[in-house]
């Protein structure tokens, strides 16, 4: 239910849920709870995999994390600021600083080139990193091995390169912690494995903190830590690997011992 | 702030190149409702400006008195006699401009046996043919906003000239066979009996008729002596400041008649403002042509506003995308308020070009003067308005669409 004891720590730990819910009124009055007692510490550059089916409130757990919600019972802090007091113009402004987020579908915007989708973000900051947008861009394109796809649109890259794209758009800005939803959702077994192996090395290159929320167990079990959201509670998964490496041979051990928790 | 505005420059700039189709849609409907907006307000203005300046040159500017000096039981001391008094009391008040407006009409027919010289081009002279006479002075062109095509007019040395300088309309100098080119150009004085004049400009004739006008200096009416018998009963006309003229007219007269004791002194307003209503207003016509201005435009704006309002819905996720890199509520809603005005202020531009290309075309041009004596130009005033109602449009055409791109939830947008 809780993240394992943390060594002390002199810093705040980047996410803090306490015993965070978040339920919604119904039309006919009911209270419908989503997420019930939450508790997880994240720490900065620590990978964190979430596994849950459809309706266990994948979702909702984004949201907090993204700080696009707050939960309407506990505490959530964000690098020890309870999030209950940041306004809305401050949650933006950490979402587009501190927060990465990689989708499932990609969400890369339509019409505009793989440089232009990565650069997107930089139209949020100020100074140097406004008018250096596109050098930054095509730098951060060119780490994650796209260098010279920097003026395709996103119909003509494969599913891959598109996820490539997306987060090389995540790590554009240097985030604190990048949220992964459902990040092989739309791409075949080889790919996601390759494109996962690819956002996992650059989070960790950069120090990022990654979080990947997927239905996919072997996914999650990259995860040094990892957990299982059901009914609205996460439990504790079995440890992941440690060093987050994505072997093959690991991922199909991670998918058996999930299948048979899961079961 | 300056980064934020340039970024949001950048965003929009962007939609407008993705969006081609709908920025040409955008293009289209406002661009036609602006032009047609701004051709209903300009056609509007230019009848009003057009009626007006024809009620001037008729009656006077707003406020044109005209006083009247008359001798009903003694013997008048004479038009210079008169006039000097009336200049005195005009002096004494401050009025700059004043000017003797007495119209009259002359027979200038060709006497049957040709007496007029032959060889002067008198062939087109009729029996019977009047010429309207304008018995005046310099200010007149002032007061009536005469102005000449040709030539010049009046000015106040050119009393002293030999041959009497007239100013004549140009079926006067088609009449006697005369051009513009060669003024200035002696002609005989119509009604003089032989005197000859130089007719030094050409110009509109106050009103509309077929037959032959001619200006001439008081001056020099005062020595024609056919003429000169209309100037007995003195008319001249003031033109004064319109918050001070009831007093100042009733001063100018009461000075008259202090030093004309004899004389029957009267004084009212003439101008066509003279009854408080202004006849240009157009009245109902003009509030026909603004309500169906506005009908073209709520036309215009529904049509932006649905083009906005699906493209919103197809961009929800856009703006979902967006809002995940931190763009908070407030630079999303003036993301989308800035493509549609931006979109609409091009388009805005377009229709009021297109609607001056339309009014300056030379079959409109010759209709509007079929109404009113010269097509005055283009108002600045419809240009300008249209350009303000095309960025209005767009930001209330944009309101919608983006108070709705401010409110969608993040995640369910992305995920949609």
């Amino acid at each position: 239910m809780s993240a394992p004891p943390q060594a002390p720590d002199p810093q705040p730990a980047l996410i803090e849920l306490q015993d965070a819910s978040r339920s919604v009124r119904l039309p006919d009055d009911s209270l419908l709870t989503i997420l019930a007692g939450v508790n997880l510490t994240v720490q900065s550059g620590e990978h964190i995999g979430i596994v849950g089916r459809s309706g266990t409130g994948k979702s909702t757990l984004l949201n907090l994390l993204g700080l696009l919600d707050r939960p309407s019972d506990g505490a959530m802090l964000w690098a020890g600021t309870p999030v209950q007091r940041l306004s809305g113009r401050a949650a933006a402004r950490i979402r587009g600083r501190d927060i990465g987020f990689v989708f499932q579908q990609f969400n890369l915007l339509p019409g505009r080139t793989a440089l232009e989708n990565v650069a997107a973000p930089l139209l949020y900051a100020t100074g140097r990193e406004f008018r250096r947008r596109k050098d930054i861009a095509a730098a951060m394109l060119d780490r994650l091995g796209l260098g010279h796809r920097l003026d395709e649109l996103p119909t003509n890259l494969s599913g891959g390169e598109q996820q490539r794209v997306a987060i090389a758009r995540a790590l554009v800005r240097g985030p604190r912690v990048v949220l992964a939803d459902e990040p092989t959702g739309a791409l075949d077994v080889e790919t996601g494995r390759m494109v996962m192996g690819m956002l996992d090395e650059a989070t960790r290159e950069s120090g990022s903190a990654l979080i990947t929320i997927t239905h996919d167990p072997a996914i999650a079990m990259m995860a040094g830590r990892r957990f299982r959201l059901a009914g609205g509670r996460l439990h504790p998964g079995e440890a992941g690997h440690p060093g987050g490496s994505l072997h093959p041979a690991a991922c199909g051990n991670a998918g058996v011992a999930n299948a048979e928790e899961g079961a | 702030m300056i980064t934020s505005f340039a970024a949001a420059c950048v965003e929009a700039w962007q939609e407008l190149r993705i969006h081609k189709l709908r920025v040409l849609l955008s293009l289209i409907g406002v661009g036609v409702a602006v032009c047609a907006l701004t051709v209903v307000v300009a056609l509007g203005d230019m009848m009003s400006q057009g009626l007006r300046e024809t009620f001037e040159r008729e009656s006077g500017r707003p406020a044109t008195y005209t006083m009247e000096v008359f001798f009903e039981t003694a013997a008048s001391p004479g038009y210079t006699a008169v006039r000097t008094a009336a200049d005195e009391a005009l002096e004494r008040s401050g009025i700059r401009y004043a000017s003797v407006n007495s119209p009259t009409s002359i027979d200038d027919a060709v006497p049957a046996d040709g007496g007029i010289a032959a060889g002067t081009g008198m062939e087109s002279f009729e029996l019977g043919a009047f010429t309207q006479v304008f018995v005046v002075d310099p200010d007149y062109a002032v007061i009536h906003r005469q102005r000449v095509t040709a030539g010049r007019w009046f000015t106040a040395e050119d009393a002293q000239n030999l041959s009497p300088p007239i100013v004549v309309d140009q079926l006067f100098l088609d009449r006697r066979g005369l051009s513009a080119a060669q003024l200035p150009v002696t002609t005989e004085l119509p009604g003089s009996g032989g005197m000859t004049a130089t007719i030094i400009g050409v110009g509109p004739a106050p009103y509309a008729s077929d037959q032959p006008a001619m200006f001439l200096l008081s001056q020099t009416a005062a020595q024609v002596p056919e003429l000169a018998a209309n100037l007995e009963y003195v008319s001249l006309e003031m033109w004064l400041p319109e918050e001070i003229s009831e007093e100042l007219a009733q001063q100018v007269a009461a000075d008259v008649a202090r030093a004309l004791p004899d004389a029957e002194v009267s004084v009212w307003r003439t101008d066509y403002a003279a009854w408080g209503e202004d006849p240009v207003a157009l009245g109902g016509l003009r509030t026909a042509l603004l309500g169906i201005s506005g009908l073209i435009l709520l036309l215009g704006a529904l049509g932006l506003m649905n083009i906005a309002l699906v493209t919103i819905q197809q961009r929800i996720r856009e703006i979902g995308i967006r809002r995940s890199f931190g763009a908070t509520g407030g630079r999303i809603f003036f993301s989308v308020m800035m493509e549609s005005v931006v979109a609409t202020a091009v388009a805005g531009g377009v229709g009021v070009l297109a609607a001056m290309l339309i009014l300056k075309s030379p079959r409109v041009t010759a209709e509007l003067e079929r109404v009113v004596m010269d097509a005055p130009p283009f108002p600045l005033s419809a240009a300008l308005l249209g350009l303000v109602v095309s960025v209005g449009v767009g930001a209330l055409a944009g309101l919608v669409p983006a108070v709705l791109a401010t409110r969608v939830r993040i995640v369910d947008a992305i995920r949609s």
